[in-house]
């Protein structure tokens, strides 16, 4: 066994590039619209990555701006309103919080005084002096991992069993977590959220000098993954929370069921496409459609075509949610179990926006929406270094 | 019935030792490695001293693969030195535990923070950016494209350590990485003991590591007033005035097979205060929840020494020292406590591996590890503390705290085996 089992989701909210409400959002992704935009966060018109799929909007006023900043607030929202949506069905102690971050962010805005009058020299030489004394007292708690996680644990009364995971497969290590808790009785209900954004000026640079991301000038330019010209991904951001009971406790609560499995094998860049089809095999129990990590380098895609073609069989039907949506970092795991239950509900998958020219290979990536009588679907994601999370989505 | 854990291996690099037994050996004869901070200038911090690892460790730690990394290379210059201090005991622990098993059946559990670019690398990004008070996005995109690789995932991604360590034991299977500011390290073992029991893996590294002994982290949370002005890590002593940052990895391999193990994971726990971001609870609840269901968790067992998660602040030792009181209520005069943060600072993320490191040597070697500074306890933190150098009795079984802010508590037990 390589996962905790299957657990009932009753509740879910999330944040996203293409809309905040998961059936607007699936009417989106079923017309192939794509999200990717000129950076609306800075002016990265320089930058080798200048297109990134962005939330609209900002977190709603809140006290916590003082300690967390937007992508964690967003987390805390999307929390609270999962937990609302769940009708609240554990408190106190039996109530557990799991979150997904992807990693700190450096928060330039925040030390960019601090460093002016610096010299850099490599032991710090008068650092005090020269701008450290300016940051503010609270600088450390906007780069506490876990401060989004305390302050929902604080705002939902939740005292059970917790921890933040972190890491761009977070979601899916979260989803994990809040499984094994639930499965060894720590807790009646887990309040999983997971956040991240890769629209940050570090990440984008990282991102684009490593081939990763779209050079692409224009949202028309972008070559979609599993295309044969695809070119690197649309960096993306979202924040998405999914409450999560055990199956007999849900009843007919149950808005889908998920299994979730996360493992990494220590590449530099994205995990090998063994590793995501190994943790495709351990979920799966016969599906038929899968949600690719979708990674846009056409070496990449076609590995990962070929890996899950050994797990899934060659007809396999190939879906790309961050095709549409951007990639979503530690996020994507939440909200593939989100927007893939809302599409087999709806009995409808939607396209690969963007799709041309597939490339040759095994699995069938859609190209044009298409009805399905499917109940199950699997999603992968991916992340570096060498992080791969998977899910199996399950619908009533 | 659930699975039995056992403890198959125990490696660490601490500032007081390059192995395990080398640190347990100096901190059982009560020595502290806290000294001022020498690699950078640390003039008007408001904490100027820390608990450093002195010895070499090379560019990424790679000891065993390139003996000749002898030149200590400046502390600077180890872009992630949390790699290089997670594998160097990683690989002790691994050594010792002797296990075979399927690659897929092998997890990784680490508890680690985000890596950070070092100062100089902060610096010139800055100046990429301009230098200026605001971010020049325009100069960045050009000029930074240099630096990229030193902000690549590999080197500042907090699952970097447990990607990296997976890899290098051959583990497919789980793999986690726990951001719990200080509980991280304890709240891992806790997350491979129940993979282990629940059958998703059969032996599990599991560990964390802290380094944080750079100049962002020293002011961080010398601003938020949370480290020694004095220089001193005294847990539980009348004089404390905050803690003391450290560094250093530790790790344990655990097993579903018992080998020759001797101790094993027999209590587990993790509870939310859902209080204050900074503050613990004053009424010590989740503290308190925690250790008892950590106790719950593993049955009968006679505890014989506490690893208490004494931070040397006011706050959090007092409410500690309550809340251990409580719990363990008549048996606590059987009980001895220490507190590894006296001796070796505090190293967040891995703080509670270290601390389950000095439990374990309780119920393997029958050594209670003393509290370090530790002169003139404060009555509010009355326990039977070990004062000076490490006691020796035979000691059943052991319990862990770790303990962390915005109320993140985790408990162990480790117990010898039946």
């Amino acid at each position: 066994m390589t996962h905790a089992g299957r657990m009932a989701v009753t509740g879910c909210s999330l944040r996203t590039p293409l809309g905040d409400d998961a059936r607007a959002v699936l009417r989106r992704l079923l017309a192939g619209e794509r999200a990717a935009a000129p950076n609306a966060h800075f002016d990265a018109s320089t930058y080798t990555c200048r297109l990134a799929a962005t939330i609209p909007g900002a977190p709603r006023p809140t006290k916590h701006r003082k300690f967390v900043k937007r992508m964690g607030l967003f987390g805390m929202e999307v929390g609270a309103e999962a937990l609302a949506r769940a009708g609240t069905p554990a408190k106190g102690a039996r109530l557990g919080l799991f979150c997904g971050y992807g990693g700190l962010r450096a928060h330039w805005d925040d030390l960019m005084p601090v460093l002016e009058r610096q010299t850099g020299d490599a032991r710090a030489t008068g650092a005090w002096a020269q701008g450290f004394s300016l940051l503010h007292p609270f600088w450390m708690l906007f780069h506490l991992s876990n401060n989004a996680h305390a302050l929902l644990s604080i705002d939902v009364g939740g005292k059970g069993d917790g921890t933040t995971t972190a890491g761009s497969n977070a979601g899916a290590q979260a989803l994990r977590a809040a499984s094994i808790a639930l499965a060894v009785g720590s807790v009646d209900a887990a309040l999983v959220f997971a956040y991240d954004t890769l629209v940050e000026p570090e990440t984008l640079l990282s991102l684009g000098m490593s081939g990763a991301a779209t050079s692409a000038a224009t949202t028309e330019a972008v070559v979609a993954p599993y295309d044969e010209g695809a070119a690197g991904f649309v960096p993306g951001e979202a924040a998405a929370a999914v409450v999560l009971e055990r199956p007999d406790d849900a009843g007919d609560r149950a808005l889908s069921f998920v299994s979730a499995a996360a493992t990494a094998d220590g590449a530099e860049g994205f995990p090998s496409p063994r590793a995501l089809a190994s943790l495709a095999a351990g979920l799966s129990v016969g599906d038929m459609i899968v949600d690719g990590a979708a990674l846009a380098s056409p070496e990449r895609d076609t590995a990962e075509r070929a890996a899950l073609a050994d797990v899934l069989g060659p007809s396999a039907t190939l879906l790309a949610l961050t095709a549409s949506t951007g990639q979503l970092g530690g996020a994507t795991a939440v909200v593939q179990a989100i927007l893939l239950a809302e599409a087999l509900r709806a009995g409808a998958l939607p396209p690969i926006a963007g799709l041309d020219r597939p490339s040759a290979g095994p699995l069938r990536p859609l190209a044009r929406a298409e009805e399905t009588r499917a109940r199950s679907a699997l999603a992968l994601s991916a992340g570096m270094p060498g992080l791969a999370g998977a899910l199996r989505v399950e619908v009533p | 019935m659930k699975r039995r854990v056992f403890v198959r291996g125990r490696g660490a690099i601490t500032p007081l030792g390059e192995t395990w037994p080398a640190s347990r050996d100096a901190l059982a004869e009560g020595r502290s490695a806290v000294a001022p901070v020498q690699h950078f200038d640390v003039e008007g911090y408001p904490s100027q001293v820390a608990a450093t690892v002195p010895f070499p460790l090379g560019a990424w730690g790679l000891r065993s693969d390139k003996p000749s990394y002898a030149p200590k290379p400046p502390l600077d210059e180890a872009e992630d030195r949390r790699l290089a201090l997670a594998r160097r005991a990683a690989d002790e622990a691994w050594a010792e535990a002797r296990v075979s098993a399927a690659p897929s059946r092998i997890g990784v559990f680490v508890g680690a923070e985000s890596g950070r670019a070092t100062y100089r690398t902060i610096f010139a990004l800055s100046r990429a950016a301009g230098g200026g008070a605001r971010f020049d996005h325009a100069r960045f995109g050009e000029d930074a494209r240099a630096l990229a690789t030193a902000v690549h995932a590999a080197a500042v991604s907090p699952a970097a350590v447990a990607s990296a360590l997976a890899a290098r034991i051959g583990a497919e299977g789980p793999v986690e990485t726990i951001s719990l500011a200080c509980a991280s390290g304890a709240a891992a073992i806790v997350s491979a003991t129940q993979a282990i029991r629940l059958g998703l893996c059969d032996v599990a590294l599991a560990g964390g590591v802290g380094a944080d002994v750079d100049p962002f982290m020293l002011v961080g949370f010398g601003l938020l007033g949370a480290l020694s002005a004095r220089g001193v890590s005294c847990p539980f002593d009348l004089r404390r005035d905050g803690f003391v940052v450290g560094e250093g990895a530790a790790f344990v391999v655990l097993a579903a097979e018992r080998g020759d193990a001797r101790a094993e994971v027999a209590g587990a726990a993790r509870t939310l205060d859902a209080f204050h971001l900074t503050a613990p609870d004053q009424a010590g609840d989740g503290a308190e929840r925690a250790m008892r269901g950590a106790l719950d968790d593993a049955g009968r067992v006679a505890i014989g020494y506490v690893q208490a998660h004494g931070t040397s602040t006011q706050l959090n030792d007092a409410v500690e020292a309550a809340a251990i009181r409580r719990t363990l209520g008549d048996a606590l005069p059987n009980v001895h406590v220490g507190a590894v943060k006296g001796a070796v600072g505090h190293w967040v993320a891995g703080a509670g591996a270290i601390g389950f490191l000095c439990a374990l040597e309780a119920v393997e070697g029958g050594i209670c590890l003393p509290t370090a500074g530790l002169t003139e306890p404060d009555p509010a933190c009355v326990l039977p503390h070990v004062v000076g150098a490490a006691k020796r009795k035979p000691v059943e079984a052991a319990l862990v705290n770790a303990f962390a802010f915005g109320g993140a508590n985790t408990s162990l037990v480790v117990s010898r085996c039946a």
